[in-house]
């Protein structure tokens, strides 16, 4: 299935969860945060939440800046 | 020199660092290092699937820093919001430097909205660190909302032009019950001292330190300039006359 990360389409599996973006793109999930939706959605519900095809998800990571 | 302390937290220094603007992530990690701080800003930014190998947090290596996610890029209370509870996910922290600064040409504070977002955050329990006008009505009505700083601007972001505000942050000082940080427009370790002796607590530096040529050094002289600035601040600087001098060496007991 495919989802819209940040607008950009992501190739995941079926019944992917959000966990599994982190995976995917090889990237630690520290300094990272999702947002679905407009809602943010808290780490310890990152593992199950189901992602379906064409869901939109917002994701932010750290970066330098003052 | 007095330990500084934020929502119960003690910090030895009383320099803040920001992490923009380095030329590459390991001078930011050495001046963060030499700059012996133990408060550091970060920002967040949407990924891309093109930048997936830039962890910029991986060169915050000291576990006692605390880090400071910012909100730069949102432009109402709103958003400020959403980006915040956003970077307590990420980063596992409630602190906060709240700013909103919606006009991109001199990035200066909306009051309004900060203040909305202050009190609403403070709500949602986080400690939030507001950069706002030096504005003293203002930073009293922060204080109030429950915010844990006022981090007034002694100049435009970046813009290295020093004090500014200099006779405004002497009123806000004054009636602060909560820590004064100065942040913004702080361009000289010289700026940073002055700072420090009118009674800031803090200041917060950034493109000071990362575009100067050797910002390693310049993390060290900003270190130094910080603690002087605080333990003339202690110490009790001497009255400023009218004008006139006032002999430190006896003028009559020499040559009779």
């Amino acid at each position: 299935m495919k989802i819209k990360l940040n607008g950009e389409d992501l190739e995941l599996n079926d019944g992917a969860v959000l966990t599994d973006i982190c995976a995917k793109l090889e990237i630690d999930s520290k300094g990272v945060a999702f947002a679905i939706d407009c809602d943010v959605i808290p780490r310890d519900e990152w593992a199950s939440t189901k992602l379906a095809d064409g869901t939109e998800v917002m994701m932010i990571r750290a970066a330098c800046g003052g | 020199m007095s330990k500084l302390v934020i929502a119960g937290r003690e910090f030895n220094s009383r320099l803040f660092l920001g992490t923009g603007k380095f030329s590459s992530n390991d001078l930011m990690k050495d001046s963060i290092v030499a700059s012996e701080t133990e408060m550091v800003t970060v920002a967040m930014k949407r990924i891309s699937l093109g930048d997936a190998n830039d962890d910029m947090l991986k060169h915050i290596v000291d576990k006692n820093i605390q880090l400071l996610p910012n909100t730069s890029g949102v432009r109402d209370a709103k958003e400020a919001v959403f980006a915040a509870k956003m970077s307590r996910e990420a980063f596992g922290t409630n602190w906060l430097k709240l700013e909103i600064h919606p006009d991109p040409r001199y990035l200066l504070p909306d009051s309004i909205e900060t203040l909305k977002a202050t009190e609403e955050l403070v709500k949602l329990g986080f400690v939030v660190l507001p950069y706002c006008q030096a504005d003293p009505v203002l930073c009293k009505r922060l204080e109030e909302a429950g915010a844990a700083t006022v981090m007034p601007l002694a100049a435009p972001i970046g813009s290295n032009k020093g004090l500014r505000t200099e006779d405004f942050l002497k009123i806000i000082i004054e009636q602060s019950n909560v820590p004064v940080v100065v942040d913004a427009g702080i361009g000289a370790p010289s700026h940073a001292a002055a700072a420090m002796e009118l009674g800031a607590d803090a200041c917060l530096v950034n493109t000071a330190i990362a575009v100067a040529g050797d910002p390693v050094r310049m993390a060290v002289a900003f270190r130094d300039a910080v603690k002087c600035g605080r333990e003339a601040y202690e110490a009790g600087l001497g009255a400023v006359t009218a004008g006139e001098a006032v002999a430190s060496s006896p003028l009559t007991s020499f040559l009779g």
